[in-house]
């Protein structure tokens, strides 16, 4: 059964994000009804998923959001709603804690100006109003944050700030070049910033400042030193097990196409091999059950690596990092650039590393341009 | 951590996973674990994909015609002590519950409280490490057996 489900009840949007991977802004024209969001949260229950995140678009924009969070928390599923806090009041807050939703997770993109500039002008200072609504009706609240360019430099200081707003989570994660990043490719982070980067984020995960928890987005990381900071450290396997797509974590669009995780590509963007089928015509446990279904996933096989993926001595393991961020790469020949330990072998860092690398590795980058050993060494906080 | 203690870990994993799931005697070790519950599985979900489901039947000994209608029971496979926390971009990532004692949890809703997680919790191991584990204990037979050599070896390529 499925971990987690990702749930977009609409795609219409209120804002204009820059890096929206979803090109929300107009519903799509045959969003599931009523009644059929209803039925979907059943079918949900049924499957014994346990964490459900209410998303959109904007999903405040659509007036029945918390009548789908009371089905699914009645039948004591964790519910969260992620939203975009442009329209959020404490009649929301309200709403979500009267719903018995767990969590409200809302978008903050950096410190006001690089924040406003991703988002739209205005947007940060109602973030912040919006998270004292739902502190003040005691509800939990976290806070997702997308990495680019304009905001790398100053995650320290965000975290500064979340801390003293007494959030309880914040979640991490890179700007990936699909949807509307992809016409602002300039704003993605160059890929050996995951040099200093995921050093910086390890730590932030082991000091915990202020009691609040990090998490690292499943598509930072990977092997090397970092890594065990990054996932959980007291469980038996805390190292990134591959993409969770399809295997432990379910996404729902609001037209009731089913893909494995929310971010992978679908009809919006002119593609469609992700989606696994419609909750209109079949069942989700049908679907999820399905004896072909997510094999880019649960039919994987090592021979489906590219790149230095083929030769690295964990490919079996991690599978070629996160499916989403493996596509918009879009580039078969160079495995996954943002892998950390892919750059700190191209760039000669193996303190970074815990095993020296083995030959097949050391022949894949010798000759290599560009790959300068030190280079890109950044700051290790 | 070093690789062979990562790899280690997945082993003991799956072998507590394994010994915890009561199958038929038909059914392969591992075989029987996956992220289905309803088809004993990624054997049948891999037919489409080939050479994978070949490679494992092989292994596990197993042809898709052993394979019960309904999976067997494995909701107590694993405990949720082994799986790192899944942080899925765009979701809003829910800390495990023992995080952060300090922290009031009074705010949370009766219902989100009773059976946080339960049934999430109840994890299955991944089809791809149940494939490591195969490949793994198929290098081990055949190193350890000149019969078992014939078993088709499908291991990643490692220097």
């Amino acid at each position: 059964m499925p971990r987690a489900c990702g749930w977009e009840i609409t795609l219409r949007c209120n804002m204009g994000c820059r890096h929206c991977g979803s090109l929300a802004g107009r519903a799509r024209d045959d969003e599931l009804s009523h009644d059929e969001c209803l039925r979907v949260a059943d079918e949900l229950v049924q499957l014994r998923c346990g964490r459900v995140t209410l998303t959109g678009g904007e999903p405040t924009l659509r007036q029945d959001w918390d009548v789908f969070g009371e089905r699914l928390a009645r039948q004591k599923v964790r519910v969260a709603i992620l939203s975009n806090a442009w329209t959020w009041s404490r009649r929301d807050a309200e709403r979500a804690a009267r719903a018995g939703l767990c969590c409200v997770g809302f978008s903050l993109d950096g410190l006001e100006r690089e924040h406003d500039d991703f988002r739209g002008s205005g947007s940060f200072p109602r973030v912040l109003a919006a998270l004292r609504t739902v502190r003040d009706v005691g509800l939990e609240f976290g806070v997702n944050t997308t990495i680019y360019r304009g905001n790398r430099h100053q995650l320290v200081a965000l975290r500064d700030l979340l801390v003293s707003e007494g959030v309880r989570s914040w979640q991490l994660q890179y700007a990936v070049a699909t949807g509307a990043m992809a016409r602002h490719r300039e704003l993605v982070l160059p890929p050996e910033d995951v040099l200093w980067l995921v050093p910086q984020v390890a730590e932030f995960c082991r000091e915990r400042k202020g009691g609040m928890y990090i998490v690292a987005s499943d598509h930072i990381g990977y092997y090397g030193r970092p890594e065990a900071h990054l996932r959980q450290a007291d469980v038996n396997m805390p190292f990134w097990l591959g993409c969770w797509a399809g295997m432990q974590a379910l996404a729902i669009e609001s037209n009731g196409d089913v893909k494995g995780c929310l971010s992978l590509p679908s009809a919006r963007h002119g593609e469609t091999r992700f989606v696994e089928g419609n909750l209109r015509t079949t069942s989700l446990r049908a679907i999820w059950n399905r004896a072909a279904g997510f094999a880019y996933n649960r039919g994987f096989h090592p021979e489906q690596l590219r790149g230095f993926c083929r030769v690295c001595r964990y490919g079996d393991v991690c599978r070629g990092g996160c499916t989403w961020k493996r596509y918009s790469l879009n580039d078969e020949t160079s495995g996954d650039m943002y892998c950390f330990y892919f750059q700190a072998l191209k760039h000669g860092r193996h303190d970074l590393l815990e095993d020296e690398p083995t030959e097949a590795e050391h022949a894949y980058f010798a000759g290599c341009s560009g790959c300068a050993p030190g280079a890109a060494a950044g700051t290790l906080v | 951590m070093k690789e062979k203690e990562l790899r280690e870990r997945i082993e003991q994993f799956l072998r507590k996973a394994a010994r915890n799931v009561v199958v038929p005697a038909s059914v392969g070790l591992g075989l029987s674990v996956s992220g289905c519950d309803q088809h004993a599985l990624h054997v049948k979900a891999a037919d489409a994909g080939g050479d994978l489901a070949a490679q494992v039947s092989d292994v596990a000994k197993v042809s898709t015609s052993d394979l019960p209608p309904a999976a067997p029971e494995v909701r107590d496979a694993t405990s949720p002590s082994d799986l790192p926390l899944m942080a899925v971009p765009y979701l809003v990532a829910l800390p495990p519950d023992d995080v952060a004692p300090d922290q009031t949890r009074d705010g949370e809703s009766e219902a989100g409280t009773q059976g946080p997680d339960a049934a999430a919790d109840a994890y299955v191991p991944i089809p791809p490490l149940v494939y490591i584990f195969h490949m793994q204990r198929a290098e081990t037979d055949a190193a350890a057996s000149p019969d078992a050599a014939a078993t088709p070896s499908a291991s990643p390529e490692k220097a």
